[in-house]
């Protein structure tokens, strides 16, 4: 691979405030092709800074793959055109010299835009608040065996559990559906022992926060999965609607 | 434990109101359409076997429980149709309010269907030409001169009437037309069903992904071989 400077040409969402129209604006910039995604816009950041002019908000924390933060919409596609890639991982090398790149923020109602391409996803934690969560009894540490759980059970929640709550799915969505990540949530729960407690309740308590939240429904697309930074499968959908159709035919009481 | 703001959640209302029982209605409903849209293909198939076969079968299927039986399956299929309406109208205009702001580039979809994309609009030329062919074949309203026809037997000549209709070039492209918009709804449909009853599932998944197009060509293969064959002079009078 070449380390040759690239010249790109960016356009990028700009938006005031939440209340802006918001348009996209171009930047024509120079990068490495080793520097990540976000240090591409650090560097354009620094430039507008050093012109006075506003720099280009946009969320992160982690900067490895595992907070979910980074969210951005790269040419059409949530971030970028990496399958199983957040934006934070995402380099310029997988981009050309010459290349024009669009970016844009989350579009859901769901997740308001707070400024360029920073949304608030909060409407997440509120569905994880309506039902994401075991009750255990407090008290001194319980020992580690003390309830079984069989190898391929703990496999699948555990890859279920791998959601960071980043919202690709909803943004890759036509219909900005959150099943995916609703999904991922209740079936990572269902999945253990622990989560049997709540479970009837936590499907539907869950489904109808969601929609409470503005969300889409599912008319099974396919997009969430493909767009999915930790390839949580549409499998999830399928237990999610399996869960759902279980605890509302048994009356939905625990 | 539910915040006060959540909808009602269990019973009939709750499942109308929250999307995934707003599919599931959509789905079992369209499970009964789909069913009749199969066999009304199969059995009209008959107008191969000429009149004799095709009308002695419309002659009986009329006369089942001493004439209820197509009055109660109309009176049922015309419930799931409204039911699946009102859903899929419901729904559409959920999921259209849930992204108010298009993306400025367009989203580079990778996996989705333009059946899938244009669900609601074949379901609306689907749904018209349901009117225009009750009003056609069932009720003699657009071609009246050729359905009041009876055959040697004194029966309703089906058979006559049908194959009158498709000399007609116009009367061939509008079921034609309409046979592709209900082949796209059929083929993304068939899938997402099983997909919205939570059975796509596991080892499964691609076999049901396969359902939905199968189906689909089966369907309009059978339906559409009656018009062509009629006016490309393989079965004539
Ligand atoms: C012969 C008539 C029809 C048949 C056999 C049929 C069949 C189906 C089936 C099996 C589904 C799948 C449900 C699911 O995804 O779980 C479906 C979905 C749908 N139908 Fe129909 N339908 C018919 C007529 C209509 C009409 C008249 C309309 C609208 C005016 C309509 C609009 C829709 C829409 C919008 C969907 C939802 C697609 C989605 O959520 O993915 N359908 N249909
Ligand atoms: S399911 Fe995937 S895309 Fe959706 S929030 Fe979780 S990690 Fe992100
Ligand atoms: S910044 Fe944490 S996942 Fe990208």
């Amino acid at each position: 691979m070449s380390d040759e400077t690239m010249r790109i040409t960016l356009h990028v969402w700009r938006q005031k405030g939440p209340n802006d129209r918001g348009s996209l604006q171009s930047y024509k910039t120079e990068a490495n092709p080793h520097m990540s995604f976000l240090e591409m816009l650090d560097v354009l950041n620094e430039q507008l800074l050093s012109k006075n002019e506003d720099p280009i908000a946009f969320d992160h924390d982690c900067r490895e793959g595992i907070c979910g933060m980074c969210s951005m919409v790269i040419n059409g596609r949530p971030h970028g055109p990496r399958n199983a890639t957040t934006t934070c991982q995402l380099h310029m090398r997988s981009f050309k010299d010459g290349d024009e790149i669009y970016i844009e923020p989350w579009q859901a109602k769901a997740f308001p835009i707070i400024k360029d391409l920073m949304v608030d996803r909060s409407a997440f934690d509120r569905v994880i608040a309506s039902g994401g969560y075991i009750s255990v009894g407090t008290g001194g540490a319980p020992d580690a065996n003390a309830i079984p759980i069989g190898k391929k059970q703990a496999d699948e929640a555990f890859d279920y559990a791998a959601c960071i709550g980043c919202g690709a799915c909803v943004a890759a969505c036509p219909n900005a559906s959150a099943m995916l990540f609703v999904g991922a949530k209740v079936a990572h729960l269902s999945k253990f022992p622990q989560g049997q407690v709540e479970r009837k309740g936590r499907a539907l308590n869950m489904v109808a926060a969601m929609d409470t939240e503005g969300f889409g429904a599912c008319t099974n697309h396919g997009e969430c999965a493909s767009a999915c930074p930790k390839e949580i499968p549409l499998e999830a959908i399928m237990v999610l609607n399996r869960e759902y159709a279980r605890a509302q035919l048994s009356g939905g009481e625990d | 434990m539910s915040a006060p703001s959540q909808p009602a959640q269990r019973g009939i209302s709750g499942l109308m109101n929250s999307t995934i029982g707003a599919k599931i209605a959509m789905a079992l409903t369209g499970f009964v359409l789909v069913g009749f849209v199969v066999q009304h293909m199969v059995f009209n198939l008959q107008l191969f076997a000429g009149p004799e076969a095709l009308n002695a079968y419309a002659y009986n299927l009329k006369g089942l429980l001493g004439g209820n039986f197509v009055w109660m399956g109309r009176a049922f299929l015309l419930a799931c149709i409204v039911l699946h309406i009102m859903a899929a109208m419901r729904l559409s205009a959920r999921n259209r309010a849930a992204r108010p702001n298009r993306y400025a580039a367009g989203l580079k979809t990778q996996t989705t269907s333009y059946a899938a994309k244009f669900m609601l609009g074949t379901g609306i030329v689907t749904l018209l030409f349901l009117v225009y062919h009750i009003l056609h074949f069932t009720g003699g309203v657009i071609e009246p001169d050729n359905f009041h026809i009876l055959d040697s037997e004194g029966r309703h000549d089906v058979w006559r009437m049908v194959v009158t209709s498709f000399k007609n070039p116009v009367v061939v492209v509008t079921y034609v037309v309409a046979n592709i918009a209900l082949a796209f709804h059929l083929s993304h449909s068939v899938t997402s069903m099983f997909a919205t009853l939570g059975l796509q599932s596991g080892s499964y998944r691609p076999l049901i992904a396969k359902i939905g197009p199968a189906v689909a060509t089966i369907v309009l293969l059978g339906n559409i071989a009656m018009a062509v064959s009629v006016i490309a002079g393989l079965i004539h009078i």
